[in-house]
């Protein structure tokens, strides 16, 4: 076998990331199925969520953890999803006893959130199998809910989130399947299936993709189906990988965005009345600019071009541009590669993903995660490789991103989130390896050592209330006497089978330290808070005010 | 699908007559393992006045250009891989195996030929606007546009300037595209891409009338590209014009569903040749959606593979009838007759096809042939 790892040739971001890896993540890597890949369901890889579990102030770190067909067939429960306890400096420890969660039958992805309005984040875990559901014991443990809580079906579950898609102060959930899988009907690699000349796993062309799930939250615990109600079934199913929550078109509804494999991406526009409308392609987000359908995987949702309005960036396979998907009035163009994001992913098949401003310039970085899903890219000829670098994607003024070297190894990555992990004001990632553990990536943009990059002033945003998931801030500041303002959403979706910390971070570029500043909260529903900020480069919680007084 | 083209692929996938093709080492290599010449072996080395190579590479050269008129890439790259190992960097043979590598899509590899056939005859850059088209594949688009400007110096055709524009556009250059573009169309006022582009440009820009005047023009050029209508639907939208819109999307989805079966098929004939069954899908596919040229370029394809098999000419036949294009259905028949031999599906179309077209002394040649035959096959299974 030729190993053709594709080796970076980038100049370093002077390690911008540095891995941080606790001990407990690396002592313990994820299983999803044997290693030669034989099988369509062994290459998604574990999930990632984070958030403050034990209201401790740190956050925490769940990693869902797959199975085997060899474990499925004889009838025995996968790996059991995992929580660690973060220590607020990037380090994790395994939970104890009551946080312990049984195994399922095959976990992939997850989300977290305040499902029975206890005030404490509760988890959900997808599955090739039943969808799962765990209740955060007030800060001291998990107890599963699932044969209560009125998930149907036994699909094969990718990436779920949470949103209050009828502003009801109650959580709804959406799940994003990928297709039927049926080792039974399913041909393993070596009958038929081939990529560039290569036997290969088969799927999904050819497999029958499975529609994605909405319910309601009923905001105890228990969710009621609401997928046909609400005419959240398309046309033609996606194979569903990757799900992210916005309100693309400002209407103050919270509505959905799915990534699916080989299939057009689907929008789906909250009207408003409890129903949804799939309008991808009249939008431009269904496809690359050339009308050809990608394998959608990972998604990042941000501001990226400062209009105030969301941008789409969608990883896909190699051979595959990953698309950007601009904010341009109404609708979307896809521009990966006018701002720079096009070439540079070609070669690579990337997952996770996510916007942060990671230099803290006041411009959205990216990140990306990549792997391939067959370990026969390594063999001649496929212009790839399975293990491959993760990508850093600087935004520079112009508007155009530049490659930068992502700290660590070529490696076959798929989930990945971003969240200040030590509280220092900079973003931090966790990835999480194919068959391998989580990994920690410390961002040192604010370390004492690095003057050099010249941070902006920064604020972080946690919102406590009913509203706060989908709620819209805004940081608003003078420079040279003409406003400022910067947008973000609260939300914890983070694409490809990961969850993200409810929280905002926005960072003021030209604020001067000392001025004055405002941060306007448009909580779900309407109310708006105004707050006036005397300084930033600090963490601040903002409590909905109704709910304050109460 | 058609009662016919069911049979055609009942046949195809009876295997057609053709041994089964393995797949081959070939494909396990490297071009890095190609020997190098002595320094300067090939300097004097001129196409119109250098003769054949030496006896010994005379064999793999014939392998090589017949498998290439074939379509049979794997072998081609076999033969080229011999004629490297007896004559090493022999020009023709690192050209024609770095075109090869392009059409399999092994992007690196084929730039990695072209880039020896350079070294060892620099006077040809005329002919390396394939490595262009490399290091565009590749997501190198400011190599893609250095090369295609070195190509540019040595004589200026369209397809150069497209890729110049092309790799201008990936890079941000919007305006430098746009010139190279509308440059590829006085050039060749027929280029269809150079259109799509063009409007894609425009439509980018938030010209969307100049990119609605394109997005037709190019849909006029090439009517079963999905491409243009998806951009005119994009356009009618921003105009406002949704009906038209949506007309424009539903057809872009007809096409773009035929088109993503045939890419899917033709990238597994690049590897595995031999499998009729693909080869009478992609026909299928091109006649349903009444796609005369799309049908050609198949037929001949299969043909080309298979020039004495029953199956491309009885395709063939099926495809111009059903079309309704007698003068190719007729030539067809005529082609079918001479390999029928003992085919009764043969035999059975012939007479057919004799009947409609009232060509009695023909239909009645197929008919006793076609009854012979199923008399010969009702004894020996009788037996």
């Amino acid at each position: 076998m030729i190993s053709l790892l594709i080796l970076s040739t980038l100049a370093p971001a002077g390690d911008l990331f540095v891995e941080v890896s606790s001990e407990a993540l690396l002592a313990h890597p994820t299983t999803c199925g044997a290693v030669e890949k034989d099988w369509i369901l062994e290459v998604n890889g574990g999930g990632l969520i984070v958030e403050d579990f034990d209201g401790d102030g740190n956050l925490d770190l769940v990693v869902v953890d797959g199975s085997t067909l060899a474990r499925v067939q004889a009838d025995e429960p996968g790996e059991a999803p995992r929580l660690y306890l973060g220590d607020g400096e990037c380090g994790f420890a395994l939970a104890g006893e009551a946080w312990e969660m049984s195994g399922g039958r095959w976990g992939m992805g997850g989300t977290s959130g305040d499902l029975n309005n206890d005030g404490f984040p509760d988890l959900v875990v997808t599955q090739w199998g039943p969808d799962r559901v765990f209740l955060n014991e007030g800060g001291s443990g998990f107890k599963e809910v699932t044969e209560t809580a009125g998930l149907i079906g036994k699909r094969w579950g990718t990436s779920c989130a949470v949103l209050d898609a009828d502003a009801d102060g109650n959580l709804d959930l959406v799940i994003t399947n990928y297709l039927a899988f049926d080792p039974a009907l399913v041909k393993p690699r070596g009958e038929g299936c081939s990529w560039k000349g290569h036997d290969v796993m088969c799927g999904p062309e050819g497999l029958v993709p499975v529609h994605d799930q909405l319910y309601r939250g009923l905001g105890d615990g228990r969710f009621e189906d609401m997928t046909f109600a609400a005419g959240f079934s398309p046309e033609d199913a996606g194979y569903g990988l990757g799900v992210m929550t916005l309100d693309f078109d400002g209407d103050g509804w919270t509505d959905i965005y799915t990534a699916n494999d080989s299939t057009p991406n689907h929008l789906w526009r909250n009207k408003g009345d409890g129903s949804f409308e799939e309008i991808a392609w009249r939008y431009g987000v269904g496809h690359d600019a050339n009308g050809k359908e990608q394998a959608g995987m990972g998604i990042a949702c941000g501001d990226a071009n400062g209009d105030g309005v969301p941008d789409l960036f969608v990883t896909n396979f190699s051979g595959e541009n990953n698309s950007f998907y601009q904010s341009r009035g109404e609708r979307f163009r896809e521009r990966a590669h006018a701002v720079g994001l096009g070439g540079a992913s070609l070669r690579r098949l990337g997952w996770g993903t996510g916007y942060g401003d990671f230099d803290l310039d006041g411009r959205l970085d990216l990140f990306v995660l990549n792997g391939h899903v067959y370990p026969q890219a390594d063999e001649a000829g496929t212009d790839t490789s399975y293990a491959q670098a993760n990508q850093l994607f600087l935004q520079s003024k112009s508007g155009r991103f530049e490659e930068r070297e992502f700290s660590g190894p070529a490696r076959t990555n798929r989930a990945g989130v971003t969240a200040d992990l030590d509280g220092d004001g900079d973003l931090d990632i966790i990835s999480l390896e194919l068959g391998g553990p989580a990994r920690v990536w410390e961002n040192t943009t604010l370390d004492a050592s690095r003057d050099e990059l010249a941070p902006a002033p920064w604020l972080g945003v946690r919102l406590a209330g009913s509203g706060a998931q989908g709620a819209r801030l805004e940081l608003s500041y003078e420079v040279d006497g003409a406003e400022v303002v910067r947008h973000a959403y609260m939300r914890t979706a983070a694409g490809f089978q990961a969850s993200a910390p409810l929280a905002a971070h926005l960072v003021a570029g030209g604020y001067e330290r000392g001025s004055s500043a405002v941060l306007r909260v448009r909580w779900l529903g309407g109310e708006l808070s105004e707050l006036e900020l005397d300084s930033l480069d600090r963490w601040m919680l903002v409590q909905r005010e109704a709910e304050e007084s109460r | 699908m058609t009662a016919l083209f069911a049979m055609l692929l009942s046949f195809g996938l009876q295997g057609g007559g053709l041994p089964s093709q393995e797949q081959t080492p070939v494909l396990d290599r490297l071009p890095m393992e190609w020997p190098r010449a002595e320094e300067g072996a090939w300097s004097d080395w001129d196409p119109q006045k250098s003769g054949p190579p030496t006896e010994v590479a005379r064999g793999p050269l014939r392998r090589a250009l017949d498998s290439v008129e074939r379509g049979d890439m794997v072998s081609a790259l076999g033969a080229w891989y011999d004629l490297l190992e007896a004559e090493p960097d022999y020009p023709p043979a690192l050209y024609q195996a770095g075109v090869v590598y392009f059409r399999m899509r092994r992007y690196s590899d084929a730039a990695f030929a072209f880039e020896r056939f350079l070294s060892v005859a620099p006077q040809r850059i005329a002919d390396t606007r394939a490595l262009g088209h490399c290091h565009y594949s590749l997501g190198r688009y400011a190599e893609a546009a250095a090369h295609y400007e070195e190509v540019l110096l040595a004589g200026e055709t369209p397809g150069v300037r497209f890729g110049l524009g092309l790799a201008r556009f990936r890079l941000g250059e919007e305006s430098a595209a746009l010139a190279h573009l509308e440059r590829v169309i006085e050039l060749n006022p027929k280029h269809q891409e150079a259109h799509t582009w063009l409007a894609q440009l425009h439509f980018d820009a938030g010209r969307v009338e100049a990119a609605r005047s394109l997005a037709e023009r190019s849909q006029e050029l090439s009517p079963f590209a999905p491409r243009p209508c998806f951009l005119l639907a994009r356009v009618l939208l921003e105009l406002g014009e949704e009906e038209e819109a949506d007309k424009a999307h539903a057809r872009f989805k007809s096409l773009e569903r035929t088109a993503q079966e045939v890419r899917t098929l033709e990238g597994r004939l690049l590897y595995r040749p031999n499998q009729p069954s693909l080869h009478a899908r992609i026909v299928e596919l091109h006649v349903t959606i009444k796609n005369m040229a799309g049908t050609h370029r198949a037929l001949q394809r299969w043909g080309a593979f298979d020039p004495d098999g029953v199956g491309p000419k009885l395709a063939a036949l099926a495809a111009w009838e059903l079309l309704k294009r007698p003068e190719e259905a007729e030539s067809a028949a005529a082609s079918l007759a001479v390999v029928a031999g003992d085919s009764v599906d043969a035999w059975a179309a012939l007479a057919r096809y004799y009947r409609v077209t009232r060509d009695r002394v023909n239909q009645v040649r197929a008919e006793q042939r076609w009854l012979e035959l199923e008399r010969a096959s009702a004894t020996g299974s009788g037996e």
